[in-house]
């Protein structure tokens, strides 16, 4: 069953590519010309080109680098702070509108300070990305903490476990499909702090591609940028839908 | 805890929230070992207070609650609740087995007696088959099964029993409490069982206490309905029984709307 909801969604999804290549191919050099936009083909020998010269590799590399680890890093913060802030009773009242708000900034708007705060190097690039994680998953861990039901707490309590046993033995599985949730989303919100962190300084990465063709005027590499960007974000969700649905004890927290 | 106690005993409980009215005036309440303790009374009466302070989940503001002489302090497995709140009593991402095992850790060591007793309670609520199953495969029954198995296991002093039945079908409502009936006259647990449905009370207690409404519960009557083992609501002494607890709740709300008449 859910193997052939996944085929249905793969014919649909190679439909909808294939239509918008095709718009794409009549669009160039008739309503739009082939320097703004430039012909599918001369995108895809750009993207041999590159990959031959192992410079586009080598942007995925780095950048897949900088969201992995600034992902991560963020998840674990983001879970840590949120299960702490959703424990404190009446916290989350407080804070919750605070992490709505940061979650409205958006990373970019970021960029100036953290150079000012951590340099240029990777650092800031970094910690840009795994900000916005940090964010995403706290408001959403905490959210799971705050949603526990009142008698589930209570019949743990009159099975006779103590407080601390309560928070590991219910509140972190109650909470884990918020977690697993937050993490998802935060990957999103990753690949937007990633281009924006790429801002900084001169460097390498994929954002930097796309900004530094933009200044040569070399479109059909900026093109295969943003397509390497936007399939490397949406094969990262993929690739993490797949992990998680395919962890069998994972699955048990998504009963409800 | 002592095992050999012989009643539980509320005195003089009172229950108020900070800044709100008071819920519970001066509550006396004896429970004996063994006996199924129905108490039956209006909605928002505060019966579930009355229990939630049995439980030890809320504190008393005045009264003591104790078995025999030692007072109860918090919430504990010798005081077992099975909620209403079919959809969140349960833990979900756990199967029937586990479930009903998960008060077992803290008290039994060896993990396949801690499997055989769950299942001798799984059982003697006829879900022996559906081991494997997660509570969201199951009926709002099966699910209320599981919450009296995985309180059985831990064999508790009392059972206590907040409406269980108030949220499920009419049939499968009056099939769960010939059950439950069948279940307690196996195992003569005793029970605390929370009702707002007078034949329900009349089918399985033992002892009835009748709490007059809200706010400011006290309570009107505590009887023995003296009815024989096989209760049979077309019985006539059961329509007796039931008259006589209407007539009590009826005069209760009338009582009520002319106080809340006279606040106004
Ligand atoms: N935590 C609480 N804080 C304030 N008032 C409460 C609280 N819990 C219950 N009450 C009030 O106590 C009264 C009795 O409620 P409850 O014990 O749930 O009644 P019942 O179970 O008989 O329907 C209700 O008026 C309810 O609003
Ligand atoms: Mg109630």
């Amino acid at each position: 069953m859910p193997g052939h909801g996944i085929r249905r969604t793969a014919v649909v999804a190679t439909l909808s590519i294939l239509t918008g290549l095709a718009v794409w191919a009549v669009a160039s050099g008739t309503l739009v010309s082939e320097v703004q936009l430039p012909h599918p083909h001369a995108v895809w020998q750009e993207a041999v080109a590159k990959a031959e010269s192992g410079l586009l590799w080598e942007s995925i590399r780095i950048s897949l680098w900088r969201v992995g680890w600034g992902w991560a890093i963020g998840v674990v913060a983001g879970i840590a702070t949120g299960l702490l802030l959703g424990e404190l009773r009446g916290v989350d009242a407080v804070v919750g509108p605070i992490f709505e708000f940061l979650k409205g900034v958006a990373p970019i708007s970021l960029v100036p300070i953290m150079i000012l705060w951590f340099g240029i190097g990777e650092l800031p690039k970094l910690l840009i990305i795994a900000y916005i994680t940090w964010v995403v998953v706290t408001v959403s861990t905490m959210t799971g903490v705050r949603e526990v039901p009142k008698v589930r707490l209570r019949a743990a309590r009159c099975l006779g476990l103590s407080q601390l046993q309560v928070f590991y033995r219910i509140i972190l599985p109650s909470t884990a499909s918020y977690v697993l949730l937050g993490m998802r989303n935060g990957i999103g919100f990753a690949y937007i702090a990633l281009v924006s962190a790429e801002f900084i300084a001169v460097d390498k990465g994929i954002g930097f591609l796309i900004m530094d063709s933009r200044l040569n005027l070399q479109t059909p590499l900026m093109v295969v940028g943003i397509i390497s960007l936007g399939l490397l974000g949406s094969g990262s969700q993929l690739l993490y839908d797949a992990i998680t649905l395919q962890t069998p004890w994972l699955s048990r927290f998504r009963r409800q | 805890m002592d095992d050999d106690w012989k009643r539980l005993r509320v005195s003089g409980l009172c229950k108020q929230f900070a800044r709100g009215s008071v819920i519970l005036s001066n509550i006396d309440l004896t429970v004996d070992r063994g006996a199924f303790m129905c108490i039956l009374g209006p909605s928002g009466s505060g019966k579930s207070t009355l229990v939630d302070l049995i439980a030890g989940f809320e504190q008393p503001t005045g009264g003591t609650i104790a078995f025999d002489d030692s007072p109860v302090r918090g919430p504990g497995p010798d005081r077992v609740v099975i909620f209403q709140d079919i959809g969140n009593a349960l833990f979900p991402w756990l199967t029937v087995q586990e479930n009903a095992e998960f008060g077992l850790r803290n008290f039994v060591r060896n993990r396949r007696e801690r499997r055989t007793r769950a299942l001798e309670a799984l059982e003697l609520v006829g879900l022996d088959k559906d081991t494997h199953k997660f509570p969201s495969e199951l009926s709002g029954g099966m699910k209320q099964r599981v919450q009296i198995a995985r309180g059985l296991v831990m064999d508790p002093h009392v059972l206590i029993m907040d409406e269980p039945f108030a949220a499920l079908d009419a049939i499968t409502r009056r099939r769960m409490q010939y059950e439950l009936k069948d279940l307690w006259q196996r195992t003569h647990k005793t029970v605390i069982f929370v009702t707002h449905d007078i034949s329900e009370a009349l089918i399985l207690a033992t002892d009835v206490t009748v709490l007059s409404s809200g706010p400011g519960a006290r309570i009107l009557d505590t009887f023995r309905p003296g009815l024989p083992d096989e209760r049979d609501p077309a019985d006539p002494a059961f329509i007796a029984a039931y008259r006589r607890v209407e007539a009590l709740i009826g005069h209760v709300q009338d009582a009520g709307d002319a106080g809340r008449g006279e606040a106004r």
